[in-house]
Order: structure tokens, then sequence, then C-alpha cells
């Protein structure tokens, strides 16, 4: 799994980007959602980012997809 | 996920302003029923196909429509999904007729809502009208159980507008409905209307973030809705929102079809180029690459790619 880090302005922190293809290779670890509920102090911790968003077609609205909690 | 994109016709009950459907035209050209399914067969003989989209023009108010989707969902048995402005489903009879043709398939249909403002929508549709008739048919489409997705196009009349549409979207539909934001194709025509349409990342991408920081509050709230940005590259964007990014489509459109005035352009074409992606120089050593959409070739013809800022 490729893993980038990244400047947020936003938050005035670096944080780790894994790009996964599929959400079983993202399983666990720190998520988004973790990332806008303040869950999770992203500071050291990889974020998995899994957008291949199938969903917009046919999947289900309800259905977030994209990231692996 | 490989789709095949057929336009079915050009006419249309909208002038949008950023269309060139909109433009004027004597003869508007369209697919005969027999054609269609000429088109499906062959496409079918080439490709595996995964989904089957339809557009136009307006496909709902082609001649072609109804007969169509009754062949891609029963015959065909195919997940179908639909660009449409919805007006014609504002009609309970008409709904009715096309849920009967759409049957148990997978369906889904995109909607195009362009202000919460009514003026503002009408103004960009050029249609006095229009938006109540698009908000009547998406609430009826909604009510009856389908897929449904409203889709922002961000443009230069509107962009600023987008952090109080999340509102409006958040008040107006059940969660089930998604919301796609999405920037346009500057092509020749979009260009004609130049204090309209183009805005460039650096004036629009303030207001997605706002309007994302207010998606983030109802996420935390507890609703569930599925909201999406399209054709906007990750290194214009704060990472923080890239969650809400989609990947790349640009090998998803594996057959496309659409009348034309001129023959050779209405030919049936497959792995259709779409226009969007990561072509440029300044791309190739950026390690989101895969991830990344990229934007509109055409932004970049317009706008230079200076804004290009490759993560490595
Ligand atoms: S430099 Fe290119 S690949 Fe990298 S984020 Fe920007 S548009 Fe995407």
């Amino acid at each position: 799994m490729k893993k980038v880090e990244v400047f947020s302005k936003k938050l005035n922190k670096s944080f780790t980007v894994s790009l996964a293809d599929s959400c079983k290779e993202g399983k666990g670890g720190t998520t988004y959602t973790d990332l806008y509920t303040g869950k999770a102090d992203v500071k050291d911790q990889s974020l998995k980012l899994i957008n291949d968003w199938d969903s917009w077609v046919n999947q289900g609205w309800s259905n977030w997809g994209a990231i692996c909690v | 996920m490989k789709t095949a994109y057929y336009a079915i016709g050009l006419r249309c009950n909208l002038r949008c302003i950023f269309c060139p459907c909109s433009e004027e035209q004597p003869d508007y050209k369209y697919f005969t029923l027999e054609e269609l399914k000429d088109t499906i067969e062959e496409t079918l003989k080439v490709k595996d196909i995964d989904n089957f989209l339809l557009s136009g023009g307006e496909p709902t108010i082609q001649k072609s429509f109804i007969p169509i989707v009754e062949y891609i969902c029963q015959e065909k048995k195919r997940p179908l999904s639909l660009l449409t402005n919805a007006i014609v489903f504002s009609k309970n009879k008409f709904l009715e007729r096309f849920l009967s043709a759409v049957g148990n398939s997978k369906f889904e249909m995109v909607t195009a809502v362009h202000n919460h403002i009514p003026e503002k929508h009408d103004y960009l549709t050029q249609t006095k009208g229009s938006f109540e008739k698009t908000l009547t048919g998406l609430k009826n489409c909604v009510s009856s159980g389908i897929n449904t997705s409203v889709k922002y196009n961000i443009v230069n009349y509107n962009y600023k507008d987008l952090p109080e549409f999340i509102d409006f979207v958040y008040e107006t539909f059940p969660d089930e409905v998604g919301l796609i934001l999405c920037n346009i194709d500057i092509s020749g025509f979009a260009r004609k209307n130049k204090d309209v349409i183009p805005v460039s990342f650096e004036k629009s991408n303030p207001y997605i973030e706002k309007a994302l920081d207010k998606v983030i509050k109802y996420m935390n709230n507890g609703w569930k809705r599925n909201v999406r940005i399209f054709t906007t590259p990750l290194c214009t964007l704060d990472p923080y929102y890239w969650y809400f990014i989609n990947k790349s489509t640009k090998d998803d459109v594996a057959a496309y079809r659409s009348p034309d005035v001129i023959e050779e352009n209405s030919k049936l074409m497959f792995d259709f180029p779409s226009g969007t992606g990561t072509p440029f120089d300044e791309c190739k050593d950026c390690k989101v690459i895969d991830i990344c959409p990229g934007s509109w070739e055409s932004y970049a013809e317009y706008y230079g790619t200076g804004f290009l800022r490759p993560v490595n």
C-alpha cells in the first residue's frame, strides 16, 4: 500500500494518506470519519483513503463505501 | 465498472447556458428505437458492459425513451443510469409508465439543480418555472424509491452559493439522495458565456471547502448522505477534504454514441476519451496520480497548468 505524506493547512499539520485499492486492504486504522469527528489524533497515524466509489451507480446511497472502518 | 453511454436525442425542454445542445438547431438529431437496439447489440458484442447510461439533450422527452428503457432493463437485464432534468417525472402518469418499464432492474438517476434560489436556477436553464418543475419531479422520484442524486455544476455564476446550497439539500431531500459537486467542461460553447461559466479552482475551491465543512457537520450529526466531488484535482483542495473527491472515471466509458449532424461523429465509439484526467507533464511524478481524477483538459487549455501542485 502506497503511503504519501501530505500537509493540511486546515489542520496545520502533516499526516500520512494510505492509498489502497480495495476496502479490504484498508481495513483498520484511522479513517477520514475519525478525522472529521475529531475522535482520532491523526498526527502519527495513517489515514486510509480508499475512494473507489463504485456506489455512485446502483450500490445504494446509504453506503459510504469509500472509506473502510 | 464499464459503462455504455448513449445520448439518445439532442432535443431538450431546457436551454441551459452551458450546454451545447441549447444552440438553436433546425433539426434536432436523435436515434430511432431500432438504431438504439442495434447499437446495444453491437456494443455487447465488443464489450462487457456493466451498466448503461442514457442522456441527451433530455432523454426522457425522446420518442424512444420508454421502449429503450424497457429493452435495457427487461430484455438485457442491465442496470441503468439516467441523466435527466426530471421535469417529466413531475407528471405522475409518466412516472408510473417509466417505473413499469424499469421493473425490478437496478436504476439510478442524476439531476442537476443549479441553485437553491429558483430565479438563479431558472437563469442558468434559461427557462422560467424550471426550478419548481425539476424539484417536483425529483421529489416524486425520491418518494417512489428511485436512487436519486442531485448534481451541482460549479460555474462562475453560482460558486459562491454552494455553502447555502448544502443546507438546501439537507433540508429538502432525505439522506438517500446523493449529492455530486461537479466542475464542468469549458468547451468552446461554455467559453462563449465567459462571465457566467468558467471559474478557476482558485476562486471556487474556498467555497467548496466551506460547503464540505457544512457536510462534515451534518455527518457528525448522524446524516449519511453520499457527497462526492467530480473532476477536481487532489492538489487543488486541502488534503483534509480528499475523502470527498471521486476517483478518476477516465476508463469507465467503454462505449459511446451521440447523434450528430456530421454522420461520422454519430458512430458508435469504443473506449471514448472522457476529456478529463491527469495527462499533464506536472502530474507524471506526482505520488497521488493513481487516485487523482485530475481536471477537464479544457480547463488547462483555458487557464494553463499553473494550478497543478504535484504531491512529492
Ligand atoms: S499534480 Fe496532477 S496527479 Fe497530482 S494531484 Fe495535481 S492533478 Fe492530480
